[in-house]
C-alpha cells in the first residue's frame, strides 16, 4: 500500500516544494523569531524558546510545503511571509 | 473510535514524505538511538571500564582541591594556571577525581589535556590528550557521529531535524488508525499487519519521548544554524550576546594583561561554601579562568539529579570569595533555566537510575519502530506491481540496512570484551578497543549480506551477540579479578550490573533465538514454504526466499 502516485507531484514540483519547505522554512523560522526579538527588550527569553520552537516550525513549514498543490504557490506565500518579518526586523532596528 | 482521515490527497503526500524521509534517515536515526541507549549509562559503566577506577569512594567535600591543583602543577610541566582548567569531584559511580586543563609552551601554544587523580592518596594515575579507557565515551560519540571529521555532529542534527518531520508526517498519515491499532497490537497474521500494528501503536507509545529527542537532538547538532542568524539580526553579529543571555557565566570578559595576585581564594573555600549552601546537591563540576590573576574567577556547577531544573552555576571572583554571579536552581529565570531542561532531558539526569531504564526502554522501542518502518517499506512493494529488478534492489536495501543496525549488539559487545583483552599499560590502547570496534562491526555488517533471509540474519546476530555477551563477564572476571559473585559480595554494585546486565542479555538471547529456530513453522510459513518432511532437507529450505517476500496480499 505504498503512496498512491496519482497523487503525488512532478519532478519539477517536487523540486520547489523541497526547496521551499527546507530553506524557504528554514528563513521563515529565523526570521519570524528575530521578527519577535526585534520587538522585545529582554531577549534571552525569545532565544532560548526559539531552542524548542524553531524545529517545530521549521519542519511544520516543511511539512505544509507537501501540502499544497502548487509549488510557485508555497514560494509565493514563503516570500511574502519573510519580507514580513524581514520589515518587522529593519523597522526596530 | 475512529478518528477522521485526512483527505486522500494529503494523505497520501504525508504518506509519501513520511516514507522518503524516514527510509533515508532510518538506520542513521538508529544508530544514534541504539548507542545514544547505551550513552546514558556512560558514569554508571565507567567503574566497570575502568578497573584503575575501582578505589574505595571517598566523600567529594572531604577532598583537597587545592592540593590536585599543586601535584597537577608540579607533574604537569607548562601547566597553563591561568588558562580555564577545572576539576570534576570524585563520584560513587567514579571514584577518581578528573582535571581538565591545557598547557602552553613558550611559543604560546596551548595543548588541552586530562588527568585523573585518586583522591585518597593524591597520585596522579593518568595524563594526556587521550584517557587510558575510552570505551563509553566511544559509544557516546558514535551515537552523534563524532568519528566522522567536522560534519559528524551536523549530520546528526540533520537526521533529527529529519526525525522530527518524520514524527509530524507520520502522525498525520496514520491518523486515522491511531486507536484502532493501539488494540491491534499482534504477532500474528500477516507480516504487514504485524509490522505495521507495531509501528503505529509503539509509535504512539513513544511518541512525546521521540519529539523529546527529535528536538533537544536538532537542537544540539544544529544549534549554530539558529544561533548566528540571531546574532546577526539582533546583536549586531555579536555572538557573545547570544550566550550572554541564555549562559551569563559562559560571557564573562577577562583581561590577559590583569596583574597577578598571589593569595586569592582557593578551589577548597569555594566548594565548601557552595557546599553549604547545597548540602544535597552534587557539585559536578568547580572551575576556573584566570586563575592566580586580580580578575580571576572560580565557578561551581552543581546539580540535584532530581528535578528538571534543579541545576545551578555560581561564580565566585577569585580576588575576595565574592559572589560574582548565580544561577541558583530554585530561583533562575525562565532564560537561563530552559536550555538546562533541555540537556537534562536529552541526557535523562533528572530522575535517577530508574528513569534512565525508562529512557532507554523506550530508546529500545523506537529502534523497533524505526526497523519495523523499514519492513513495511519493504514487504509493502513486494508485489507484482514492482518489476523483478525494482524487488531485488528493495530486497537489498532492507538488507544492508539490517546488517548495518542489527550487527551493532554483536559489535557492543565486542567492545566490552575488547575493552577488558586489550592489556591497560598498553600506549595507544584507546585506538586498538577502537579498531576492534569499527572493524568488528565492518565485519559483522558484511557478513551479514550472506544471509538472505532476514530471520536468519537476525537470529545469527542475536546469537553471536549473546554468546560474545555471556563472554563478558568472565573478560572483566579473568583481568580483573573482579567476579561478579565478588563484586556483588562486596557492593561493587556498579561493576556487578554491568556484568549481570550482560549475562542476562546474553542468556535471554540465546534463550529466544533457540525458540525462533524451533518456530519455523508461523502459519504464514506454511503457505509458502513445503512442509519439511525429514530434518535433512531443512538446509535446503533456507535456500528459499524470505517468508515475507512471497507473502503479499493486497490489502489496502
Amino acid at each position: 500500500m505504498p503512496a498512491n502516485p496519482k497523487y503525488l507531484s512532478s519532478p519539477g514540483q517536487r523540486f520547489l516544494k523541497i526547496t521551499a519547505g527546507i530553506l524557504g522554512g528554514f528563513i521563515i523560522t529565523i526570521l519570524f523569531h528575530n521578527a519577535l526579538g526585534s520587538l522585545l527588550e529582554e531577549k534571552g527569553g525569545i532565544i532560548i524558546t526559539s531552542a524548542y520552537s524553531s524545529f517545530f516550525l521549521w519542519a511544520g513549514l516543511l511539512a505544509i510545503a507537501f501540502m499544497t498543490k502548487n509549488g510557485w504557490k508555497i514560494w509565493g506565500i514563503y516570500i511574502v511571509l519573510m519580507v514580513v518579518f524581514g520589515v518587522v526586523i529593519f523597522m526596530n532596528k | 473510535m475512529k478518528l477522521k482521515a485526512l483527505k486522500p490527497r494529503l494523505h497520501n503526500a504525508m504518506f509519501h514524505t513520511h516514507t522518503v524521509s524516514g527510509i533515508v534517515i532510518s538506520f542513521a536515526l538508529f544508530i544514534c538511538f541504539y548507542c545514544g541507549a547505551v550513552a546514558l549509562f556512560m558514569d554508571e559503566i565507567y567503574l566497570w571500564e575502568n578497573p584503575e577506577a575501582r578505589i574505595e569512594a571517598v566523600e567529594p567535600a572531604s577532598v583537597d582541591y587545592d592540593k590536585i591543583i599543586n601535584t597537577i602543577s608540579k607533574e604537569i610541566p607548562n601547566f597553563d594556571t591561568t588558562g580555564q582548567f577545572g576539576i570534576v569531584p570524585p563520584k560513587d559511580s567514579n571514584p577518581l577525581a578528573w582535571f581538565y586543563g591545557s598547557t602552553k609552551d613558550e611559543q604560546g601554544n596551548t595543548e588541552r589535556f586530562t588527568a585523573t587523580i585518586n583522591p585518597n592518596t593524591y597520585e596522579v594515575l593518568s595524563t594526556g590528550k587521550e584517557p587510558s579507557t575510552h570505551m563509553g565515551r566511544t559509544i557516546y560519540e558514535l551515537h552523534y557521529f563524532h568519528q566522522i571529521p567536522v560534519i559528524g555532529i551536523y549530520l546528526s542534527g540533520l537526521v533529527a531535524f529529519f526525525f522530527l518531520f518524520a514524527i509530524i508526517t507520520g502522525l498525520l498519515t496514520h491518523w486515522k488508525n491511531i486507536v484502532n491499532r493501539f488494540y491491534a497490537f499482534t504477532t500474528e497474521g500477516k507480516w504487514k499487519q504485524i509490522w505495521t500494528n507495531g509501528h503505529v501503536s509503539l509509535g504512539f507509545i513513544a511518541l512525546p519521548f521521540q519529539l523529546i529527542y527529535a528536538v533537544t537532538g536538532a537542537l544540539l547538532g544544529l544549534s549554530i544554524l539558529l544561533l548566528a542568524p540571531s546574532a546577526f539580526l539582533m546583536f549586531n553579529g555579536d555572538t557573545s550576546k547570544v550566550i550572554e543571555a541564555v549562559r551569563p557565566d559562559a560571557a564573562m570578559k577577562y583581561d590577559e594583561d590583569s596583574e597577578l595576585l598571589a593569595d586569592g581564594f582557593g578551589f577548597n573555600a569555594i566548594y565548601r561554601d557552595v557546599y553549604s549552601q547545597y548540602p544535597d546537591n552534587e557539585v559536578t563540576y568547580i572551575y576556573s579562568r584566570n586563575y592566580g590573576k586580580e580578575d580571576g574567577t572560580i565557578t561551581a556547577r552543581v546539580d540535584d539529579h532530581k528535578g528538571i531544573s534543579g541545576d545551578g552555576t555560581f561564580v565566585y571572583a577569585y580576588k575576595d570569595g565574592s559572589l560574582l554571579q548565580a544561577i541558583a536552581p530554585e530561583t533562575k529565570p525562565y532564560s537561563q533555566a530552559a536550555y538546562g531542561v533541555l540537556i537534562k532531558l536529552h541526557y535523562a539526569t533528572y530522575g535517577g537510575i530508574f528513569l534512565k531504564i525508562i529512557y532507554f526502554i523506550l530508546a529500545m522501542i523506537t529502534c523497533y519502530i524505526i526497523l519495523s518502518g523499514v519492513m513495511i517499506w519493504r514487504t509493502a512493494r513486494d508485489n507484482k506491481k514492482y518489476t523483478d529488478r525494482q524487488r531485488r534492489f528493495h530486497h537489498r536495501v532492507t538488507k544492508v540496512y539490517l546488517a548495518i543496525t542489527l550487527s551493532l549488539f554483536p559489535s557492543l559487545a565486542l567492545i566490552f570484551i575488547a575493552n577488558k583483552l586489550v592489556p591497560m599499560e598498553l600506549a595507544d590502547r584507546v585506538f586498538y578497543v577502537n579498531s576492534v570496534f569499527f572493524s568488528g562491526w565492518l565485519l559483522f555488517s558484511f557478513l551479514g549480506l550472506f544471509w538472505n533471509n532476514y530471520r536468519k540474519l537476525n537470529r545469527n546476530y542475536v546469537v553471536i551477540g549473546s554468546v560474545l555477551g555471556l563472554l563478558i563477564p568472565f573478560a572483566n572476571g579473568l583481568v580483573t579479578g573482579d567476579w561478579f559473585w565478588n563484586t556483588l559480595a562486596n557492593g561493587q554494585y556498579y561493576v556487578f550490573s554491568v556484568d549481570m546486565t550482560w549475562l542476562i542479555i546474553g542468556l535471554f538471547g540465546l534463550a529466544i533465538s533457540l525458540v525462533y529456530l524451533r518456530q519455523r513453522k508461523g502459519k504464514e510459513d506454511l503457505q509458502i514454504v513445503r512442509p519439511a518432511r525429514t530434518i535433512k532437507e531443512r538446509p535446503i529450505l533456507t535456500e528459499e526466499p524470505t517468508p515475507v517476500l512471497q507473502n503479499f496480499s493486497d490489502t489496502k
